[in-house]
């Protein structure tokens, strides 16, 4: 599972680096999120810019995303291709997210070892 | 994987009842897809409604043991036809999939059958022989007439 982080506007930006995000990769995306995220802090903004195709299963690992992070550490998506879009939109869980059209310009954050 | 037939497309394909192998067919599919310059969206539709079906067959059909997956496209300049068969358990679609979880619930399933529901045109299924055989179509679209897929 390729992701970048970076940081934006005091939000975490993390960059899904990936073209799928199905029911093949959906539990290892969630333990990446978790690693991701591991020390507690900002607004989380996933970047799915370079993902073309999401299932159900990779749906539901975004909102299981969200779970873990809390009411307290919203996570908001950006850069929806429109075949993403449309699993959000059939699901209506695009009124649960916020979704932001475009990437964030985000600075790189420094390969935590 | 074969192609046949200058004005009806064939498109045959099997895979073993795991998620990696499903992604590989999912991907082949699209890629020939592709060559027949539909729509994008009626691409983005069939990549939906098989990832679901087939993730269904091998989590729920085969619960994770060893099988086989048939898929069979159709395509004519009017519209696509599909067939999936596998020898997992019996199913009822008719129970499935007739409403989306409540969004407010967060739930991170449940999903998939709605979805299928949503897309899918003439979903039928039957079991025959200890065979599951879904079948749907997706419509093309009088506007947007299919070219012949390049073999």
């Amino acid at each position: 599972m390729q992701m970048a982080l970076g940081e934006a506007g005091g939000a975490l930006v993390i960059e899904l680096r990936e073209t799928r995000l199905d029911a093949a990769v959906a539990i290892r995306f969630k333990d990446a999120i978790r690693s991701a995220t591991a020390h507690p802090g900002s607004p989380v903004i996933l970047d799915l810019g370079k993902v073309e195709f999401m299932d159900s299963s990779g749906l539901g690992a975004i909102v299981g995303a969200m779970k873990l992070l809390g009411p307290e550490r919203p996570l908001e998506i950006a850069a929806l291709s429109p075949g993403v879009r449309k699993v959000f939109r059939l699901t209506r869980m695009d009124t649960v997210f916020r979704i932001h059209d475009r990437s964030p310009e985000s600075q790189a954050l420094p390969v935590a070892s | 994987m074969q192609h046949s037939g200058p004005h009806n497309s064939t498109l045959t394909t099997r895979c073993h009842s795991s998620l990696e192998e499903v992604r590989g067919v999912l991907v082949r599919v699209d890629t020939y897809l592709q060559t027949t310059r539909a729509p994008s969206e009626w691409r983005e539709d069939l990549n939906i409604i098989l990832a679901e079906v087939l993730s269904n067959i091998v989590r729920h059909g085969y619960a994770h043991d060893k099988g086989w997956i048939e898929l069979e496209i159709r395509i004519n300049c009017e519209e696509l036809c599909c067939r999936i068969s596998d020898k997992g358990r019996a199913f009822n679609p008719n129970i499935m999939g007739h409403s989306a979880p409540e969004p407010v619930l967060l739930r991170e399933g449940g999903y998939g059958w709605f979805l299928i529901r949503s897309l899918a045109r003439a979903l039928r299924y039957q079991r025959k022989k200890g065979v599951n055989c879904l079948t749907f179509w997706v419509p093309v679209g009088a506007d947007h007439p299919v070219a012949e897929p390049a073999n």
